[in-house]
């Protein structure tokens, strides 16, 4: 293929933004996590973050996070298995193996590099990997470098994994994927009866709780606290940009399998380590957590039912939910954007999901209210939702 | 008898792709439920060929049952 012509392959399409007048994605924004958000100078109420309890910009994170930098440096320039760990490294894994309850934990440079990486680790061609249908990208492009057989269940449908599992004794290792808490419209995997029927066929459970750690569970302690899953035998991995407020993402699970990943995990240790100010960042925000989780949690939940409950009232098809993510249903790619455009230009910044992202004319806008925000924040954003509505 | 209670009417031509935007898992589970129900194994490249129901027959009847 000709230079030109690769060029003119690879090129965005920019027509869906052209069709709506609008452009939501790659947001220019001049602030941190404060009560509003600032875009392009003007002041948004911001619906659009994982924060979900409000920490990111905790002063006792970045106190922390500077202390490091100030002992530290930026970063140790190196992978982890060379010298790119430190001792904030090692007790930071133990901080959180403690924190989700299990033995042994590895810290990757981002969640989708941990879940890209692990199956392509631990998976071959004899394998068979049963998983959610609408699982991460991050998850199911890992299961899919792997080149084995891909079962996809029917969402959230145990009747579906299950016969599914009947159909896969003749691999040599089945695995069984999926979200804890799916990230567009906040349905919980019924993983309590996954890990059963998991126990059952000899699968080995994996479960990706980047929107439960810190958010479900009494005390936040994500999935396997949720579904009161004792002694997992699973792997688990979650990312730690979102409730927990930083960067990165944690595989846990049994000592031997992360012992085994550290090193023959490529995407972990040819990879230059997490930075020493993200790690202190991180443990800070687990010991807000353990220590706060019952206030935070609260603020979040209230804010969450509020909003709700008000877009319900107002006529809005809004997803069932089992979270504190609130999707409204929009449909096709344009409306999603349209109606994007209208909560931007009322100064609500929220998130569309569009195909691929969410199947085809299953467009979803989701609203996320971090603790962070005031609850008069939260009142004046049903105030809009409900004069768009009225329009 | 036509059953209209469902969103979508199949016919044997109906593309399952563009016409009922089944995604390329979707597409992965009717190959998987009928991989199930005959006892076969789908070669990959012969996945790619099908788009409606009549198309599907087509590529079993000529390799696989
Ligand atoms: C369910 C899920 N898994 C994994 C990821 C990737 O995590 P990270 O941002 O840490 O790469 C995300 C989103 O970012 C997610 O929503």
């Amino acid at each position: 293929m000709s230079t030109k012509k690769f060029y003119e392959l690879h090129y965005l399409n920019d027509e869906l933004a052209r069709k709506t007048g609008f452009n939501p994605y790659y947001v220019n924004v001049q602030s941190g996590l404060n009560d509003s958000l600032i875009i392009d100078g003007k002041e948004f109420i911001n619906l659009a973050s994982n924060n979900y309890l409000g920490i990111a910009n905790d002063e006792r994170i970045k106190e922390a996070t500077i202390n490091a930098i100030n002992k530290y440096g930026l970063s140790l320039c190196a992978t982890p298995i060379a010298l790119g760990g430190t001792d904030l490294y090692k007790n930071l894994t133990q901080k959180l193996s403690n924190f989700v309850g299990l033995k042994s934990s590895i810290i990757y440079p981002s969640c989708y590099q941990a879940n890209n990486g692990l199956f392509p680790a631990i998976a071959d061609k004899n394998d068979v990997i049963i998983i959610d249908q609408f699982s991460h990208s991050s998850l199911v492009e890992g299961a899919r470098t792997v080149g084995c057989k891909i079962r996809p269940f029917l969402h959230n449908n145990i009747d579906s994994l299950e016969k599914n599992l009947k159909n896969s004794l003749n691999y040599k290792q089945i695995f069984v994927a999926s979200e804890s808490v799916f990230s567009t419209e906040g349905s919980i995997a019924p993983f309590a009866e996954i890990v059963e029927l998991c126990k059952k066929y000899g699968a080995i459970p994996v479960i990706d709780d980047s929107h439960g750690i810190g958010v479900i569970g009494k005390n936040g302690k994500g999935i396997l606290e949720h579904a009161e899953i004792k002694d997992y035998q699973g792997i688990y991995t979650a990312s730690l940009g979102k409730s927990i407020a930083n960067l990165g993402g944690m595989i846990s699970g049994k000592k031997s399998l992360i012992d085994y990943l550290k090193y023959y995990s490529p995407h972990l240790i040819y990879s230059t380590s997490i930075t020493p100010p993200i790690l202190a960042g991180i443990e800070k925000a687990i010991c807000i957590i353990e220590e706060e989780f019952e206030a935070l949690g609260n603020k979040m939940w209230k804010y969450r039912n509020k909003l709700r409950d008000a877009l319900i009232k107002f006529g809005y098809d809004v997803r069932s939910s089992s979270a504190p993510i609130t999707s409204i249903v929009t449909g096709t790619s344009v409306d999603t954007l349209l109606f994007a455009k209208e909560l931007y230009k009322r100064k609500i910044l929220a998130t569309p999901f569009i195909y691929p992202s969410v199947p085809e004319n299953q467009g979803v806008i989701r609203l996320i209210a971090g603790a962070n925000l005031e609850e008069k924040t939260i009142d004046r954003a049903i105030q809009i939702f409900k004069e768009i509505k009225e329009s | 008898m036509e059953n209209t209670d469902y969103k979508y009417k199949i016919n044997p031509n109906t593309n399952l792709f563009t016409e009922l935007n089944i995604d390329s898992f979707g597409k992965l589970m009717i190959v998987n439920a009928i991989e199930d129900e005959f006892s076969i194994e789908v070669d990959e490249d012969d996945i790619e060929k099908f788009a409606t129901v009549n198309e599907i027959i087509d590529v079993l009847q000529s390799k696989y049952i």
